[in-house]
């Protein structure tokens, strides 16, 4: 369970996140919504301890500071970078280290083979496009084998066949009771897997919906209704 | 902490296989053992011939050291810029499950190991070059390593990880410690000046006692001190001073609480350090790690077509904090300020030429203006403009032309009023500076449109070289020729009028870069 508690942050006297409260219970997948400059970055920046803030964020019942929660933590951040004079196998093993995972090697083999990145494990981190390395730092978030996942802007750059795998791992893990959160402008590429949605504008939460309360509704006429935008 | 081990080991391992894979690698090595064996030798002798090789000659290089690295190194982490952090950090280390101690303790490995090797060199010098026994110079190599890897690593705990060190306080702090700098280094020149730059008078700044009272600068040298020399009343409490510091620093580090607030203030750093690195890589000048600060304008950007280019870069000069000063200016006004100084009668010389001698060499000495066409044309998507290419690059670098014209007003006027230079020959000297500048601007675009990425910036650099040295070579010859066979006067106009069409035959071929807009990384 991943719980957002009175979460405020201020960059000087710029206020980004206002008082946010949300929570994403166990085995749901929750999305974020919101235009440019909401404020989903800073929420998902302080989730993954890269900010400081005020309130309270939560990981399984204990703050997401402790190193105890970390451990069940995986991120995905929007731009991937990777350590220059690292290999793919090397990354990973890192994390595997890092987070004491459970991960098998045949696990670990499945899952390079679905995204397609088994012949490019020996590949430096320098070496490696933009899509190839927004899969490898999928994959380290997966080897984690987290009970908490943030993905921010998962799908930029990933070619349809690694979409199409990620949108079924998502899926996977919410089926395992994984807590999954899902920062996005793509909304056709949520569609269908979202439990829970949050939308943000101007630093605040201006509604939350579970997939029963908005039943057939699209999901970007949704978005539209409340943010005051006009569909394309 | 295993783990962070982990891709230091393997990141070590990997560079050292991908380095060892090209043959450049053996040429900088042997390179490299050439120069150490060389500078070594000569620092020796050196050494013997201002009669420094005694213990006192190591006390002073350990002086400088303490004095030079420990503020630097303070102010560094103070400004949060001591540790080089990358952006694969802010990705994988500081969301892992790692206490955020360790994480900045071993972001400072290199740091730590840079002090190691600093002292183990030291120590052979020590031994070899200042016949220090070994003994003296084995305790001092541990007290050096052992004490600044305690000290220094506290250090970075207590400012990186402490949560409630503001910038105000930061600040303060920092300001503290260049006052006492600054109080020190005056004294020390104000010493100098009186009893002049000997080893003596060196040796008796040393000898002040309240030196080693300087908290934790002064108390650090007194441990050396007390090796080396032996025990006095002074040298003992300062260096037991030193040592209740080091344990009181270290008991307070590993009781801080730490939970990782430093994370922020670092992936910005890691953020604007790899802008700071391609900027670097580009051959740039990047003075400093951070994002700029502009000025606010109300201005709006004017003309049509190609002369947009130029209304847009006004704009955003008007935006910069020194205008269209940059550092030529500085260096120019620095060069005047010396000449004007040292204000050299010109025996027997012609002062006209001399100043022109001064001015060409000033545009040698510079690298030359990459003003902000340089940085567009990079990524020259803003180049599509539908006008003529020689009308874009005309527009694009006239700024640079007013640029040049101001820096070398700045250089030629002091200098030719001081000489009692005739106006029109300063006159003429300004306009050969701004015409050899845009020879070398024109130069490098010429230089990148027909050689693009084959040869990389150095190669681009010697080529230019040799095309402005070949073309400009004639010019002068000409000039000297009419200087020694019609008059003098005449090398201006000769020099000028020629660097004028060999600049715009340059600017014609060099257009061509603004008609074929390939992307250059």
């Amino acid at each position: 369970m991943l719980e957002i508690q009175n979460l405020s942050k201020s960059y000087g006297k710029n206020l980004a996140v206002d008082q946010v409260n949300f929570t994403v219970p166990d085995g749901m997948v929750g999305i974020l919504l919101g235009p440019n400059g909401a404020g989903k970055s800073t929420i998902i920046k302080s989730i993954a301890g890269l900010l400081r803030y005020k309130g309270g964020i939560g990981i399984q019942g204990m703050s997401s500071k402790t190193l105890e929660a970390k451990k069940l933590f995986a991120y995905v951040p929007e731009i991937p970078a990777m350590f220059e004079a690292l290999t793919v196998k090397e990354h990973i093993e890192f994390v595997r280290k890092a987070y004491q995972s459970t991960i098998t090697d045949a696990e670990l083999q499945a899952l390079l083979k679905r995204f397609e990145m088994e012949d490019k494990q020996d590949k430096l981190g320098n070496e490696l496009s933009k899509g190839m390395m927004q899969k490898v730092s999928i994959l380290c978030a997966l080897a984690i084998k987290p009970k908490v996942i943030l993905l921010d802007e998962p799908m930029v750059g990933l070619d349809p066949k690694a979409i199409k795998e990620l949108k079924e791992v998502v899926v996977e893990l919410r089926d395992q009771g994984t807590t999954i959160l899902i920062s996005t402008h793509m909304l056709e590429m949520v569609e269908g897997i979202w439990d829970v949605m949050f939308v943000m504008e101007k630093g605040k939460i201006i509604g939350s919906y579970t997939k029963e309360q908005v039943g057939d509704k699209d999901l970007d006429e949704l978005f539209f209704e409340m943010t005051g935008g006009e569909r394309s | 902490m295993k783990a962070l081990w982990y891709i230091t080991k393997r990141g070590m391992a990997n560079r050292i296989r991908k380095a060892l894979r090209k043959p450049v690698t053996y040429l900088y090595l042997i390179l490299g053992i050439f120069y150490v064996v060389i500078l070594g030798a000569g620092l020796g002798s050196m050494i013997k011939d201002a009669k420094f090789d005694s213990y006192y000659g190591l006390y002073v290089i350990l002086a400088i050291m303490i004095f030079y690295f420990i503020p630097m190194n303070f102010v560094a982490y103070m400004k949060k810029k001591g540790i080089i952090f990358t952006p694969a950090h802010t990705h994988f280390v500081f969301p892992a499950p790692v206490e955020p101690k360790k994480v900045l303790l071993y972001m400072s490995i290199k740091n730590f190991l840079m002090t190691f090797v600093l002292f183990f060199l030291l120590s052979i010098v020590g031994v070899v070059g200042f016949q220090v026994p070994f003994g003296k110079m084995l305790l001092i190599f541990l007290t050096g390593s052992v004490s600044n890897f305690l000290l220094e690593g506290s250090l970075i705990i207590g400012i990186y990880g402490k949560e409630n060190l503001d910038d105000k306080k930061s600040k303060i702090l920092t300001s503290i410690l260049g006052v006492i700098l600054a109080l020190l280094i005056v004294f020390i020149i104000w010493y100098i000046r009186k009893n002049g730059f000997t080893i003596a008078s060196m040796k008796q700044i040393l000898e002040q006692k309240a030196l080693l009272m300087i908290p934790l600068l002064g108390w650090n040298l007194a441990v050396y001190r007390l090796i080396l020399f032996g025990a006095e009343t002074v040298t003992v409490i300062c260096a037991a001073l030193y040592m209740i510091v080091v344990v009181t620093a270290v008991i307070l580090a590993y009781k801080m609480k730490c939970s990782g607030g430093y994370y922020e203030e670092a992936a910005k750093f890691a953020d604007d350090y790899v802008e700071f690195r391609s900027k670097k890589k580009k051959g740039e000048v990047a003075l400093t790690i951070g994002k700029r600060k502009f000025r606010k304008t109300s201005g709006h950007i004017k003309g049509s077509k190609a002369s947009a280019i130029l209304y847009r870069q006004l704009c955003e000069y008007q935006k910069e904090r020194f205008f269209i000063f940059g550092y030529v200016t500085v260096i120019n006004a620095i060069v005047a300020g010396i000449m004007l100084y040292v204000n050299q009668e010109l025996e027997g010389m012609h002062p006209g030429l001399f100043l022109l001698g001064i001015a060409a060499y000033a545009v040698l000495l510079t690298s030359g203006y990459l003003g902000k066409w340089g940085k567009e044309l990079k990524n020259p998507y803003i180049y599509l403009i539908p006008d003529k290419p020689w009308k874009k690059m005309w527009y694009a670098t006239m700024m640079d032309h007013i640029r040049a014209l101001v820096d070398g007003s700045v250089l030629v006027i002091p200098i030719g009023v001081m000489w009692k230079v005739p106006i029109w020959q300063m006159i003429a000297v300004i306009l050969i500076y701004v015409a050899l500048q845009a020879n070398k601007m024109y130069l490098k675009i010429f230089a990148d449109s027909i050689l693009g990425d084959t040869l990389g910036k150095v190669g681009k650099d010697i080529m230019r070289m040799v095309i402005q040295g070949s073309t400009l070579g004639i010019g002068v010859l000409l000039a000297v020729l009419a200087g020694i066979f019609i008059h003098v006067n005449w090398v201006f106009p000769i020099i000028l009028f020629y660097c004028v069409i060999i600049t715009v035959l340059i600017a014609m071929i060099a257009s061509a870069r603004f008609e074929v807009l390939e992307q250059q990384d």
